[in-house]
C-alpha cells in the first residue's frame, strides 16, 4: 500500500514540462542582476530621510544626558521615554505604506520584501546600540546586573516594537501610525505603572527574564511576518 | 522565489489545465504581461495568488475556445520529451490517476504537491477556506491511492 509520503513524492513529477526556446527568450528579457548589499543599505539610508533620523538622534541625546544625571529615578524615566525612539523608527520602516510607495518600490530595483528586511536590520542595529549604551550608563546607578538593566530598559521598547509591527501588518492604511502612537503611549506608561503599583514588591524581579525572552521571540516572529508580507516575487526590472 | 522558478511552476499548472504545452506557454506569458500591467501591490503578500488567478482565468477562456486534448495526446507529448522510459511510465500512471479526480481536487493537489504552494495561497486562488482545501486534498490523496493501487493490481 502506498504511503502518503510516496504519493506526494510521485506527485512532484506530475505535469513536468520544460519551457520552450521562446519561453527562455521571454525569461531572458527580464534577466536578473545581482544585488549588492552595500548599494541597498546606502539607498535605504538615503531614503530614510534626515528629519526622522535627526529626531531619533535628538531623542537619544536627551536620554543619554538624563541618564548621566546620577539619580536612580532616572532609570524609570529613561525606560519610559525609550519607546518614543521606537515610534520614530517605526515611522521610518512604515514610510512606504504611509505614502503609498509600495508599488513603486516593488516594481523598481529591489523587491519590497528585501527593502523591508534591510530597513528592519538598520533599525535593529540602531536600537541595539541605543539600548546597550543606555543600559551601560544606568547600570552604574541602579546597582543591578547588566542583563537586568537591559531588560528593564528594553522591555517597554520591545513591547512597543512588537505592538507597532502587529498594527502595521494588520492595519493596511495610512492612519496606522496613530495606532502606533497609541501603542507607544501605553508602552511609555508601563514603567510608571510598575513603579506606582510597586509591582516588584510582590513579583520576583527575575520574572523579567522569561518575560523579556518571550517578548523577544514574538517580536522576532512579527518581524519575520512583516518582512514576508512584502511579497513572494522578486522583480528586478532594471 | 525567482522569476524562472515561478515561470516553470506556472507552466506546469497551465499545462495541467489545457493539456497543450504550446498553448500553456502562451498563457503563462500572457499571464505575466497582464500581471505586470495591472498589479497594484495594494494587498501585499497576495502576488502569487493573483498571478495564478490570472492564469486560471486565461485557462478557462482557452478551454472554452478549444476542446481539451485527450489523455492519448499526453502520451504523445511525453514520448517527444525523450525521458527515461521508467520515469515516463510513472508519470503517465500518476497523471492518468490524477485525471480521474474531480477537476478542483486535481487542481488543489497539483498546486500543493507539484508546485509546492502553501495552503493559504491555494485557498485564495480557488476561493475556499484553508480547512476546505485541507479536507479536499486529504480526500484526493485517498482517492489517488486507490486509483494507483488499482492500476498496479491491473498490471
Amino acid at each position: 500500500m502506498m504511503t502518503d509520503r510516496q504519493l506526494k513524492h510521485a506527485l512532484k513529477s506530475a505535469y513536468q514540462i520544460q519551457p520552450s526556446e521562446q519561453g527562455r527568450a521571454f525569461l531572458r528579457r527580464y534577466e536578473k542582476r545581482s544585488l549588492q548589499m552595500h548599494a541597498v543599505i546606502k539607498t535605504e539610508l538615503r531614503y530614510m530621510g534626515m528629519k526622522s533620523l535627526l529626531a531619533g538622534v535628538f531623542l537619544c541625546a536627551i536620554l543619554f544626558c538624563v541618564a548621566r544625571q546620577g539619580d536612580i529615578r532616572v532609570q524609570w524615566t529613561a525606560s519610559s521615554v525609550l519607546p518614543l525612539f521606537a515610534l520614530v523608527l517605526s515611522a521610518i520602516v512604515g514610510k512606504s505604506e504611509r505614502y503609498g510607495m509600495e508599488e513603486l518600490e516593488a516594481s523598481s530595483r529591489f523587491s519590497l520584501r528585501f527593502v523591508r528586511l534591510i530597513r528592519m536590520l538598520i533599525v535593529g542595529v540602531l536600537s541595539c546600540a541605543v539600548i546597550f549604551i543606555l543600559a551601560g550608563i544606568l547600570r552604574k546607578l541602579s546597582g543591578f546586573g547588566s542583563m537586568m538593566t537591559v531588560c528593564f530598559v528594553g522591555f517597554p521598547y520591545l513591547l512597543n516594537v512588537w505592538g507597532s509591527l502587529l498594527i502595521t501588518r494588520k492595519w493596511h492604511a495610512k492612519d496606522n501610525i496613530y495606532g502606533c502612537v497609541g501603542m507607544t503611549i501605553c508602552s511609555c506608561l508601563l514603567p510608571f505603572f510598575a513603579k506606582f503599583t510597586e509591582l516588584w514588591s510582590y513579583i520576583d524581579m527575575r520574572m523579567i527574564y522569561p518575560a523579556m525572552f518571550l517578548l523577544l521571540m514574538i517580536t522576532i516572529r512579527e518581524s519575520i511576518l512583516y518582512v514576508k508580507e512584502g511579497g513572494d516575487l522578486t522583480w528586478n526590472l532594471c | 522565489m525567482d522569476l524562472e522558478v515561478q515561470y516553470e511552476k506556472l507552466l506546469r499548472y497551465c499545462y495541467m489545465k489545457v493539456k497543450d504545452r504550446y498553448v500553456a506557454e502562451d498563457i503563462v506569458q500572457e499571464t505575466y504581461l497582464k500581471f505586470w500591467q495591472n498589479h497594484t501591490y495594494k494587498d501585499t503578500g497576495k502576488e502569487l495568488a493573483y498571478l495564478y488567478t490570472i492564469a486560471r482565468n486565461l485557462c478557462v477562456e482557452e478551454f472554452r475556445r478549444r476542446k481539451p486534448e485527450s489523455i492519448d495526446t499526453i502520451t504523445d507529448v511525453k514520448a517527444d520529451e525523450k525521458m527515461n522510459p521508467e520515469n515516463s511510465l510513472n508519470r503517465l500512471v500518476i497523471e492518468s490517476a490524477l485525471e480521474q479526480l474531480p477537476e478542483d481536487v486535481r487542481e488543489m493537489m497539483m498546486l500543493r504537491f507539484t508546485n509546492e504552494m502553501a495552503v493559504t495561497d491555494i485557498a485564495k486562488i480557488v476561493g475556499i477556506s484553508r480547512f476546505a482545501v485541507h479536507r479536499r486534498i486529504k480526500e484526493g490523496l485517498s482517492i489517488l491511492r486507490e486509483k494507483m493501487e488499482g492500476a498496479g493490481n491491473d498490471d
